[in-house]
């Protein structure tokens, strides 16, 4: 059955760049098409033929194993022709530029183009170039859609809806692409946010993105709905951003005894790959409240609701069947 | 035959907007120049050429004392013959040309060669520095006092801020022999680290590193003190913060031999032009944010 809303409401853009720019029914619309999505990840045929004889290209220039794999089995699970490159494999290795391959690429017909890239503004600079649709896959430390869409998605799965939750993202926000995405996706759904992390890496800066920022996560912890760990990342980090990984973990690492803080029903969230014993403890990571996983099987569905979405597939409430065309 | 001689000499210049800074006119009027000199009428019988200016500025030449001329070495950029044209067309008769070129101008011959090239292709008057430094490295102090004979009318190391505070003071205390000014691009390269951006809100929606304004702030402020130590005349290059200007104004006010300059795209763009990433505006030092 169609619920009238999705008439009205259909995907017209093109790429995904990033959340900023999207509408909040433009979230919704992406989160409750991989609602439908999800449904077919558990039946015994996991495939749709939505993208048959549709070409994706995951142009993948920094490592990833999640996001690539994910994207991989979303276009997959879709009956599209799936093809990966990375940086190594590729002539960008050579000196090639990153639009001249992008270029050879929409020469041979590519539909759609996943990018990851070390660069901030590299997925834009394509979509601008480029008539294949592009999906950001990550870029730099400006944005990253897709795992905010999973984010999201898993937090409305476990918790009704978005809007009033109190969302507490935790650690390396300055570099972290991940943060940015998922503070403009929770505060357009109305969650409140805060931030929590040292004033090195939580520049007040943040608050003017609406969100509250604070370095006291014990006083913040009991009144969380969700608690995001993210990676302290060492390839992006200047010696100088806190004094030792030590006085991290002491300050805002999720350790089993502050875990007692946090509200029975708390929901820890870790977009991976996890530091253990750093920003997260292994008890908490594989404890009940954890969702790490679940967070990656939603990936999937978002993934291919993404793809679908931008081959302009139409809106549903129903999963396409395995006949459908 | 007799009357063409003479248009080439005397000009009547129609309707221009006249300013002279010096005696502070401003106003639209006719100017006379007869035999190379503004003149209050022309002797009788002469029959002067004849420009209307409606519209038109009139005014003394232009200066630029922060240019880049490219040349030597980087001829793909800039020329001396393009940039002088370029100057001529915005009404600059005197440029100042900065000696970060291949070779950098820290030596005699360099200067000798741009001296000779600007005669041969230069549209407008140049005048060259020369560098603080040997190679421009921050290491060594260049051999200023024979750029300064070889014609340099300053010194600096644009682009390459001299990061020791030492080699600054020692450059200021033996630049202030030959009474020349020291021009400096002031940045901290550690507070800039790699920022591509000014750091602020948009640097932050952009996951794009900051360049901070206190990076040459810090710098503007050093140079204050080491020019009040040394009485030598140090003149900070594009300053782009508030914060700038209040040290550069603060300073002037006690009396402090230092002076600023400013470009036009700091007051008249912000960061905010770089939310859909065009490097266009993708500058150094960067476009800063709106003011209040």
């Amino acid at each position: 059955m169609r619920c009238s809303f999705f008439d009205i409401m259909n995907w017209t853009r093109k790429d995904l760049v990033g959340i900023r720019g999207l509408s909040a029914e433009e979230i919704q619309l992406l989160l409750d098409t991989a609602a439908s999505f999800k449904s077919i990840l558990g039946r015994s045929i996991k495939k749709v033929p939505s993208l048959r004889g549709r070409t994706v290209v995951n142009l993948f220039i920094e490592p990833s194993t999640r996001t690539r794999i994910s994207f991989e089995l979303a276009a997959q699970r879709l009956s599209a022709d799936v093809i990966s490159i990375s940086k190594e494999s590729s002539s960008i290795q050579k000196g090639e530029t990153l639009k001249d391959t992008a270029l050879n690429l929409q020469a041979l017909n590519a539909d759609f183009i996943i990018l990851r890239h070390t660069a901030a503004g590299s997925a834009q600079f394509l979509a601008e170039r480029l008539q294949s649709s592009i999906i950001n896959a990550g870029d730099g430390s400006h944005e990253h859609p897709t795992q905010a869409l999973l984010d999201t998605f898993t937090l409305r799965e476990n918790l009704g809806s978005v809007e009033g939750k109190h969302v507490v993202i935790v650690g390396d926000i300055l570099y972290s692409r991940v943060a940015r995405s998922n503070i403009w996706a929770l505060t357009k759904l109305g969650a409140r946010v805060t931030l929590v992390g040292p004033s090195t890496l939580v520049p007040d800066m943040f608050k003017q993105m609406g969100v509250e920022v604070r370095r006291d996560l014990d006083a913040v912890l009991p009144d969380a709905d969700v608690v995001n760990l993210l990676r302290i990342q060492h390839e992006r980090q200047q010696k100088t951003m806190f004094p030792s990984l030590g006085e991290y973990i002491a300050l805002f690492g999720l350790t089993a005894s502050r875990f007692k803080k946090c509200k029975e029903n708390v929901l820890i969230m870790h977009p991976g790959p996890m530091n253990r014993g750093v920003e997260i403890a292994s008890e908490v990571a594989d404890g009940k409240n954890s969702v790490v996983l679940e967070q990656v099987t939603n990936g999937l569905a978002v993934r291919m609701a993404v793809l679908y979405l931008l081959s302009g597939g139409t809106a549903m409430t129903d999963a396409p069947s395995p006949g459908d065309s | 035959m007799m009357s063409s001689e003479t248009s080439t000499k005397s000009l009547l210049i129609k309707n221009a907007r006249v300013i002279d800074p010096a005696s502070s006119y401003d106003a639209v009027a006719d100017l006379r120049v007869h035999g190379g000199r503004v003149v209050e009428s022309f002797p009788s019988g002469v029959q002067p050429k004849e420009i209307e200016a409606s519209g038109l500025v009139l005014a003394p030449g232009l200066i630029d004392i922060h240019v880049h001329l490219r040349e030597p070495g980087q001829s793909a950029k800039e020329t001396i013959r393009t940039g002088t044209a370029a100057a001529a067309a915005g009404g600059f008769t005197t440029v100042v040309a900065m000696p970060n070129t291949s070779p950098v101008a820290d030596s005699v011959d360099v200067i000798a060669w741009l001296k000779q090239r600007s005669l041969e292709t230069a549209v407008v008057h140049v005048l060259p520095t020369g560098c603080i430094s040997k190679g421009m490295s921050g290491e060594l102090l260049a051999p200023i006092g024979s750029l300064v004979r070889a014609g340099v009318v300053a010194i600096t190391d644009d682009g390459q801020c001299i990061q020791s505070n030492e080699l600054m003071r020692r450059a200021l205390e033996y630049a202030k022999m030959f009474d020349i000014p020291v021009f400096d691009h002031c940045q901290d390269f550690l507070l800039s680290g790699g920022g591509v951006m000014n750091e602020g809100y948009w640097s932050h929606v952009l996951g794009l590193k900051g360049w901070p304004a206190i990076a040459e702030e810090v710098v503007i402020a050093r140079n204050a003190l080491l020019a009040e130590l040394t009485g030598a005349h140090v003149h900070c290059q594009h300053v782009t913060s508030a914060g700038g200007v209040r040290i550069l104004r603060e300073a002037k006010e006690r009396g402090v031999p230092i002076s600023g300059e400013v470009c036009p795209h700091h007051i008249c763009l912000t960061d905010e032009m770089l939310q859909g990433y065009d490097t266009n505006y993708k500058m150094n030092p960067p476009l800063r944010t709106r003011g209040m």
